[in-house]
Order: structure tokens, then C-alpha cells, then sequence
């Protein structure tokens, strides 16, 4: 376990009195970071463990892989999104990234892919809207604006706990995710710049706006107005991108009855990017679908092109 | 002062373990008496008018009964048990109390460990005022004074200095106080010491003075044996000219002999032939006298009238013959000439020079020749005189046998034993020979030596040169129109913060092909030279060749472009002229859309797409892993990787589709950012 002492309290009354709150804050958090499991795996630990989240309002689960590095050197992190139907257990189980990730010393968060128990009603209705479907956004509908804000809970609310309670380098962070976690480690990416040293996705969902799951989601999470759809969407983000030179990495497989779907539709975001001059290198997959199987075929891939600017 | 007084301490230390010794090696035998041991300090030493030599002889018989381990003299046939005694010193009884303090072993003790030979290094020496006299030699004046009384101690006294101006132990107190006060004073193991390094000074100088005498000894039968040699030579010579002079002569004598002979056989067979018909003719008249004779005999004077008549017809007819016997041969014989000039020019001979015998070539010697020039030697037997040599050459091929004796191209007249040769074609072989001359004659042609000239530096070539951080490739061309037998590359670190001094030069020798791959250490600057050689020597260093082995380094074969392409000065440029498009190159547009590239391998390629265009493309080849790997490399992008296991060489090979050009850009160090896939 790493947990780290809570931060020190300085001289100034109304700094204190700030920072009061911020300790209580912090402690509040510490309380209720528990470890569910921890199994070793080559060599370092797969750790489970639950919180309870102040931006989803409700208990949250995530796994965190420390690779054996962990223990001497503080250690950057790498985010990973699961797609739609996903807990914190499908990535850890069937991905097979505890190995890549021991080898290069890299620590990675898979977080869930919704708020859980929320007694909203209608979250359970569909596979791909509500539980299970997050779509990394934050709702600004009722009901689901008050829990369903996994955009802020991925890029602030996680990575400061992940900070505080664990020995990791703060300043190393990258982000990927596959399907729905792709489109979700894109937006985040496009919408930090400078926060992420890399990302790429497997399988992404690369223009939420134009395919009927996104429709879907961000009808409801988002209203009818689709102007306020853009601030999520990977191709609209790319075309309007300014930042520090992204370098993303695109698997999808030929064979995935979602790309025939039309779900995912790569090319819009391709050529956005290619407009935008955004490095992409997009590599379609001959046989592969869109299952953890081809998944757990490009995993190393992944880390291996995070590994190059984390450890860098 | 530390070291003397450490001396002194290990002096009085030996001091007890020589009575020690001593005491062992006088069991058995009669124990010396009073004056029978010996010292250093002995009467006998004083005497005047004995001999220095008499006294190092003297020092060197004391030397014996040491351990022989200790010393490296040669011994005498006195064991080491027996002491000598020296029959030219008599030791005075008055010395006796000298036995317990000093006796023969601690005396010879301090100097037992360096092993003494002529050619050792003394040990350091007491620091005695050398001015002073040593201990054994003694101050004249004051012997010469003759002045019994300083020489002998009081009854009773135990010496413990020893006065170096007198010459003799003494009591301290006698320096305090007695008579010695004024004289310098050392202490006797000190002094003892320095007796001993006189002794073995002189040891030394006789051993150097022996070496020198067998020196000359053997010199002297050297001499002996080569005046012998040489004169026997001559002996020899000379016995073969009046050999054949003798055989001339004997000749001649036989060959008149014969002549004579043959004279005499042919007048006594005239002479014969002569008497043999004048008896002939005896017995005709004789017949005819007495037919005569008989005829007066006949009574009947018809009978007789007609016989007579033809008796008388038969006289005149006789008588007319014309008797005139003559001596068909004189009695003389001719004379022959005595051939006395070709006697006389055989004697001539004799006495002057004989003609040189032929020189001996010797072979040739290593880096004695150049790629134009040869040294050519050759020697002689020592009783020879020659006023000058004939040095013949010509060129031959590498097969020629000695046996093929051409003429000679080209005749020098040399003075010396030596000449060398100039003006020479490169990396080709010369058949030497030479004759010696004197006024007597030339000698014959000496045996053939064969010298091969070396070959010119062979030139780099610069565009054949390729280098990785742990090796380079060399290729190289040789000049002339032989090759070379073999090579040699030699490479030196250049260190550019020294001023492109060289440091140690490797060399790789035997290469018999054009080209060799050296280890290198990477991130280095290196200078590489190549040299040919042959059997006459090595030639002179190429013109240097710069590699530095940062990143891999290589240039591209121009014998393998395309006619459309050419390839600019810097060996990495390849450029597609407009105007040199080829007709049937075919149109490539539709293949390509704005965003795919590919990656071909086996007629097949992944379908991957690029947003940004990479304008410069990094490809690094890991052989061993099987992996190509392209990058974006501005953008630090990875674009794809081949996974392949590699078998073969792996040749790069680059080309272009449209009017455009392409650089190479080598010798760059492998970026960070390359992470291996």
C-alpha cells in the first residue's frame, strides 16, 4: 500500500482555513478508498479497489495494475476506458496488459465505465445508453446530470486520487481506451491539451454525433441541441484542435460488425486530423473483430507507444 | 644517523650469531690458536712494504670460509671448514682479546647477504670519509715513522673504535684521552664493513681484469685460426697453379718425346732400307767376281771368249751403274721450340693476383626496398681482392627459375658491396647478379638473387566505404598492374580535442582480398590508412580516410541506378530529372490517396493510414530481432514495423516514383525517441 501522509498545514489563517478544508477533503476521500482485491501478476499487483466519488455521487470501483517497478521509482500512469457493457473487471481480466505494463513500469487505472446504483430510472433499459454506458461525458439532461459526469470524474476527480494515495509520477499521464472508452480517451485527450502525453484507442467510436449509439447517448445525456454535442465529439474536437503535437494510435479491426455498422466511422476522424495536421496512425486490422480477443492482440502495441513518451 | 646506528645494531647482532657459526665449524678441528684466526686486524697487515696485490689476495683468502651460498666467487679448492692460513702474516699474541669481539665470521658476516660477483652492484657503502684511507689501507706517514708502540694495544685493553688514521682498533677511551685523541674514529663494525667493501672492490677488479685477459685469449685464437685458414688457402692456390703448370710441362716433354721418338723410328728405317740393298748389291758383285773368276777357269777359249764377253758386257754394265750410295737421312734431328712463351706466360701467372672468385648475392633483405628503388648487396670470400664490381639486372616475372639466365638489362659499375637500385617499375620482380674484377681478370657471374620492388599505396575507395557503430567496411583499389600479395589496413582513434594527433595505431595485416570489416568502438573518429605488400616489403600509406562510427554511414553503388536516376557527388543523393522520365514507368497516382502509404512486404500490405506526411522517414533495422521499423522522424512518430526474422543480408535499396530527389541522410546516432517495437 502506498498511501501518502495527508498534506501539511501552513501559516496563513485563511490559507489554513482553505487548506482545512482540503485536508478534510482529502481525508474524506482517503476514508473511502478500500481495497477490494490484490493478486500478484508478473511480478507487481492487480489491485482493485473502491471509492466513494464525489462527482458521481455514488461508490465507484476501478482497477489499478502497480507494475513491480512501483515499489522503487515513482511511476507514470496510464489511463484505460472500457467500452460499452464494461465494469473495472473486463479490462484486467481479459486484456492481458499486466505484462507490457511490467515491462515497461507502467501503472494502469481502468476505471468503470458508469456510475453504479444510482436508482435512476431507465439506467438499466438499454445495454448501450445509462449503466455500463457513460459515454465519458458530462450530463447536462435530468436525471442524469447530477451523476452521470464521467468526464470530470476521468480527467480530474481520478488522477487526483490515483495522486494522493498512490507513489506515481503526477506529471505522467496518458490516456486509451477501446469503443466507447476510445471515444472517451480522444475527447479527453483533445479537450487537454498538454494533460495527456499520449493516447490511443482501440475500436473508437470517432464520431459520437454521426453514429446511432452516439445519438442515442447524447440525446440523452446531452439534450436535442446538437451545437452542445461538439464539445464531446472526436472528429469536431480534432478540426478545432490547437495544442502540443498529439502522436495517436488507431487499431480497428476489419472484421468488426461495428465498423460495417457504422458505428465507428474512422475516416471522418482521419481526415479531420489529416486537415488539422494531428499525427494519426490508423491500422486496419485484417480479421479481427471488436472483442477483447483483438483487443488483447494489440494491447502491447498500446503500451508500447504510451511506454515511448512516459518513459521518455 | 638512523641507518648507522641500525648497521651498528644488526652488526652486533651478527656479531653473536657468528660465534655462533664459528663455534660449529671449529669442532673437530685443532681450535686456533691465539694468533691462527683470522682478522682484519692482524699484524700482518702492517707490515710495510708488502704488496696491495699481496693484500687483496690477502682479502680474498679471508673471504673463503664463508657459506659458499653467500658468495659468488669462484673457490679455491680450500673447503669451507678449512681456514686459510695465509703464511704471509703472523698474528702478534697481543691481539688475543681481539678473538671474543671480531672474529673471522662476524667479520665476514655483514656482507654475507648480497651475493658478490664483478658485476653486481656493491651495497651501499658506510658513509665513511672517503677521504680518509679505509680501514685495511693504512696511513703511510705514520708508518713510515715506524712507530711500534701506536700499533700495539695495552695488555689487558678490549678495542672497541677503530682509529682510521693509525690504522688500528683502539680502546675508546685511548680517543678520549690517550694518544688517538686527534685521530678520526669509527666504530669497529662500521669500519669492518668498509674493510670488507675495499676487499671486494679489488675482487671485482681482478674478476674484470680476468674476463678481459679471456677476452683477448679468445680474440688471439680467432686470429690463429683465420691466418691459418688463410694462409692455407694460398698454399692451396698456389699448388694448383704449379700443378698446372708441372702438367703443361710433363705434357710437352712427352709429346717431344714422342715426336723424337717417331724421328728416330723413320731415319733407322731409311738407314735399314739403305743396307739391306747395299748388301744386295755385295752379293751381286761378289757373284759376279766369282763367275768371273770361274770363267778364267775354263780352258775351252772359244767358250770362254764368249762367256767372257758377256761376263764383260755384264761388268760394264755394273760398273756403270753409278755407285753413289748416299746417307738417305742426316744424322741430325730438328729441333723443337721449347714453347718457352706459353711456359713463360703460365709462370707469369703464378705469381701475380688470382681472379676474383664470384661474389655471393644476398637475399633481400625486408624494408630495404621501395616501389622504385631496391637495395641489392652481396659479399665476398675474405682473401679475394677486387677493384670493382659489375652489378647486371634485368626483369623478370614472378615464375622465372634461376635456372632461365637471360641478359642483363641494364649494368652498373659499383665500388662498393652495396648499390641501390633506382628507377624501378613497382610491385615487379628483378633478377640481380654481379661479377667481381680485379687486375687479374672478372670473376664469373655470381648466382641470380631475385628482389622484388614494393608496391605504390593503394588508394581508398571513398564511396565503397560503410560504417555502423561497432564496425566499417573498407573496400580498396591497388595501383600498378600486379596485385599486391596481400594488405594491410591500419586505423587510428582520432581524438578532435588533440589537434587530429594520432594515438595508437592498430593494424590488421594479411588481407588478401580488396575490402575487410574492422571493429570499431562506437561514437569514435577514425583514420584509416591501407598499405600493400609483397615479398619486397610494404609500400607507403594510403591517402587517410576519415569514418566516424555515429549512426550507420553508407553510400549508394552508382553502377546500380536506374537510367533515370542519377546520383549527386555526396554518394547519398538520388535525383529523378524531369527530363529523364521513363516512359513506361507506370502511373502511380491512383495507388496512393491523401492519406495511405505502404508497407509492402510479399506482395501484400497492411492497410494503415497517415494524417501527416512524413518528410523525413527514419528506418532502423533491427537485424538481429528481424525488425524494420519506419518512423516519422520530425514528428517522432511511429509509422509501422516489419516483424521478420532475417537470414540473409538485408541491402537497403531506395527509389523514386516521380521527378523529385532523395537524400540519404547517414550517420546520424540512433534517436531516443526509437523505442524498439
Amino acid at each position: 500500500m502506498f498511501l501518502l501522509p495527508g498534506p501539511r498545514v501552513a501559516a496563513s489563517a485563511s490559507a489554513a482555513a482553505a487548506r482545512a478544508r482540503a485536508v478534510s477533503a482529502v481525508t474524506v476521500k482517503k476514508m473511502a478508498l478500500t481495497q477490494v482485491s490484490s493478486t500478484k501478476c508478473f511480478e507487481g499487483y492487480q489491485k482493485v479497489y473502491e471509492h466513494d466519488s464525489y462527482e458521481l455521487k455514488c461508490k465507484m470501483r476501478f482497477g489499478i495494475y502497480l507494475p513491480p517497478k512501483a515499489e522503487r521509482v515513482k511511476c507514470p500512469v496510464l489511463y484505460w476506458l472500457s467500452g460499452l457493457t464494461c465494469t473495472e473487471q473486463n479490462f484486467i481480466t481479459k486484456a492481458g496488459s499486466q505484462q507490457a505494463a511490467a515491462e515497461h513500469g507502467i501503472v494502469i487505472v481502468a476505471p468503470d465505465t458508469s456510475p453504479r446504483g444510482c436508482n435512476i430510472q431507465g439506467e438499466e433499459d438499454s445495454w448501450d445508453f445509462g449503466t455500463g454506458a457513460g459515454f465519458y461525458i458530462n450530463a447536462t439532461e435530468d436525471p442524469w446530470k447530477t451523476n452521470y459526469r464521467m468526464y470530470s470524474y476521468i480527467t480530474e476527480e481520478l488522477p487526483h486520487l490515483i495522486n494522493t494515495n498512490f507513489l506515481v509520477d503526477s506529471e505522467k499521464m496518458s490516456i486509451f481506451g477501446h469503443s466507447m472508452g476510445g471515444h472517451g480517451a480522444l475527447i479527453c485527450a483533445l479537450k487537454n491539451p498538454g494533460k495527456y502525453k499520449s493516447v490511443s484507442a482501440l475500436a473508437p467510436i470517432c464520431n459520437p454525433m454521426q453514429c446511432p449509439w452516439g445519438e442515442k447517448a447524447f440525446t440523452g445525456y446531452l439534450g436535442s441541441d446538437k451545437s452542445k454535442w461538439e464539445a464531446f465529439d472526436a472528429t469536431c474536437l480534432a478540426k478545432t484542435y490547437s495544442g502540443p503535437l498529439l502522436d495517436i494510435l488507431v487499431d480497428q479491426g476489419k472484421d468488426d460488425q461495428f465498423l460495417a455498422a457504422g458505428q465507428l466511422l474512422p475516416d471522418s476522424f482521419i481526415t479531420a486530423c489529416t486537415d488539422q495536421k494531428i499525427p494519426v496512425v490508423f491500422r486496419l486490422q485484417e480479421g479481427y473483430d471488436h472483442s477483447y480477443y483483438f483487443i488483447a492482440t494489440f494491447i502491447t502495441d498500446h503500451i508500447k507507444h504510451h511506454a515511448k513518451y512516459l518513459n521518455a | 644517523m638512523a641507518s648507522e646506528s641500525s648497521r651498528e645494531a644488526s652488526g652486533e647482532q651478527r656479531l653473536g650469531e657468528g660465534a655462533e657459526t664459528r663455534g660449529e665449524r671449529l669442532l673437530g678441528q685443532e681450535r686456533p690458536g691465539n694468533g691462527d684466526s683470522l682478522r682484519f686486524y692482524c699484524t700482518g697487515l702492517y707490515e710495510p712494504g708488502e704488496p696491495a696485490g699481496g693484500r687483496s689476495g690477502l682479502a680474498a683468502q679471508e673471504e673463503q670460509p664463508v657459506p659458499a651460498s653467500s658468495w659468488g666467487l669462484p673457490r679455491e679448492a680450500g673447503s669451507a671448514d678449512s681456514p686459510v692460513e695465509s703464511p704471509s702474516f703472523r698474528p702478534a699474541a697481543v691481539f688475543d682479546p681481539f678473538l671474543q669481539v671480531v672474529d673471522s665470521e662476524s667479520a665476514c658476516s655483514p656482507c654475507s647477504d648480497p651475493p658478490l660477483s664483478p658485476s653486481s652492484d656493491l651495497p651501499s657503502r658506510i658513509p665513511l670519509d672517503r677521504s680518509h684511507p679505509g680501514p685495511l689501507t693504512r696511513d703511510l706517514s705514520r708508518e713510515s715513522e715506524g712507530d711500534p708502540q701506536n700499533r700495539e694495544l695495552p695488555e689487558g685493553t678490549v678495542p672497541d673504535v677503530f682509529c682510521q688514521s693509525c690504522g688500528i682498533p683502539i680502546p675508546a677511551f685511548e680517543k678520549l684521552f690517550g694518544s688517538h685523541r686527534h685521530h678520526r674514529v669509527a666504530p669497529l663494525s662500521l669500519a669492518v664493513e668498509a674493510a670488507k667493501m675495499d676487499c671486494q672492490d679489488n675482487i671485482r677488479k681482478l674478476g674484470q681484469q680476468l674476463v678481459q685477459v679471456e677476452t683477448f685469449v679468445s680474440h688471439m685464437e680467432e686470429i690463429f685460426v683465420t691466418v691459418e685458414e688463410n694462409i692455407g688457402k694460398q698454399q692451396h692456390y698456389l699448388e694448383l697453379q704449379y700443378d698446372d703448370l708441372m702438367q703443361f710441362l710433363v705434357q710437352r716433354y712427352e709429346d717431344r718425346c714422342q715426336e723424337l721418338e717417331e724421328e728416330k723410328k723413320l731415319k733407322l728405317q731409311k738407314l735399314y732400307g739403305e743396307l739391306v740393298s747395299c748388301g744386295q748389291n755385295i752379293d751381286l758383285y761378289k757373284e759376279l767376281i766369282e763367275s768371273t773368276e770361274e770363267l778364267f777357269k775354263t780352258e775351252d777359249k772359244q767358250t770362254f771368249l764368249k762367256d767372257g764377253q758377256t761376263a764383260l758386257a755384264r761388268l760394264e754394265e755394273f760398273l756403270q751403274v753409278d755407285f753413289n750410295p748416299e746417307l738417305p737421312t742426316t744424322t741430325e734431328f730438328e729441333k723443337f721450340p721449347t714453347d718457352m712463351p706459353e711456359v713463360q706466360r703460365l709462370i707469369d701467372t703464378i705469381s701475380s693476383l688470382p681472379v676474383p672468385s664470384a661474389p655471393s648475392m644476398c637475399p633481400q633483405a625486408p624494408g630495404t626496398g621501395s616501389s622504385d628503388s631496391v637495395r641489392v648487396s652481396w659479399s665476398l670470400s675474405a682473401d679475394d681482392t677486387v677493384e670493382f664490381y659489375q652489378l647486371h639486372y634485368r626483369e623478370v616475372t614472378r615464375d622465372t627459375s634461376p635456372s632461365q639466365q637471360g641478359a642483363a638489362d641494364m649494368s652498373l659499375r659499383v665500388k662498393e658491396m652495396y648499390h641501390t637500385v633506382r628507377d624501378l617499375k613497382p610491385n615487379t620482380v628483378y633478377e640481380f647478379w654481379v661479377t667481381a674484377s680485379n687486375s687479374a681478370g672478372t670473376s664469373p657471374g655470381s648466382d641470380r638473387a631475385k628482389h622484388t620492388t614494393v608496391p605504390l599505396a593503394p588508394t581508398i575507395k571513398r564511396k565503397a566505404v560503410a560504417s555502423c557503430p561497432n564496425a566499417a567496411l573498407i573496400e580498396w583499389e591497388s595501383e600498378g598492374r600486379n596485385s599486391a600479395d596481400s594488405y594491410t589496413v591500419e586505423f587510428c582513434k582520432v581524438c578532435s580535442s588533440c589537434d587530429w594527433t594520432e594515438s595508437l595505431t592498430e593494424s590488421l595485416t594479411g588481407i588478401t582480398s580488396c575490402k575487410t570489416i574492422v571493429d570499431l568502438e562506437p561514437n569514435e573518429n577514425y583514420l584509416f590508412y591501407v598499405r600493400a605488400l609483397n615479398e619486397g616489403g610494404c609500400s607507403d600509406r594510403s591517402s587517410p580516410v576519415s569514418i566516424r562510427t555515429t549512426g550507420n554511414r553508407f553510400y549508394l553503388m552508382e553502377q546500380t541506378a536506374h537510367l533515370a536516376l542519377s546520383l549527386l557527388e555526396d554518394g547519398v543523393t538520388i535525383v529523378y530529372n524531369e527530363d529523364n522520365v521513363c516512359v513506361d514507368s507506370p502511373n502511380y497516382d491512383e495507388r496512393f490517396t491523401r492519406n495511405k502509404f505502404e508497407f509492402l512486404h510479399n506482395g501484400i500490405t497492411p492497410d494503415v493510414r497517415i494524417t501527416v506526411i512524413p518528410k523525413q522517414i527514419g528506418i532502423l533495422l533491427n537485424y538481429d530481432t528481424g525488425k524494420l521499423s519506419f518512423f516519422n522522424v520530425t514528428i517522432r512518430q511511429h509509422l509501422f514495423t516489419f516483424s521478420h526474422p532475417f537470414q540473409q543480408l538485408v541491402n537497403p535499396c531506395f527509389a523514386l516514383e516521380g521527378p523529385g530527389s532523395l537524400k540519404i541522410c547517414h550517420g546520424i546516432p540512433t534517436p531516443e525517441f526509437i523505442r524498439l517495437p
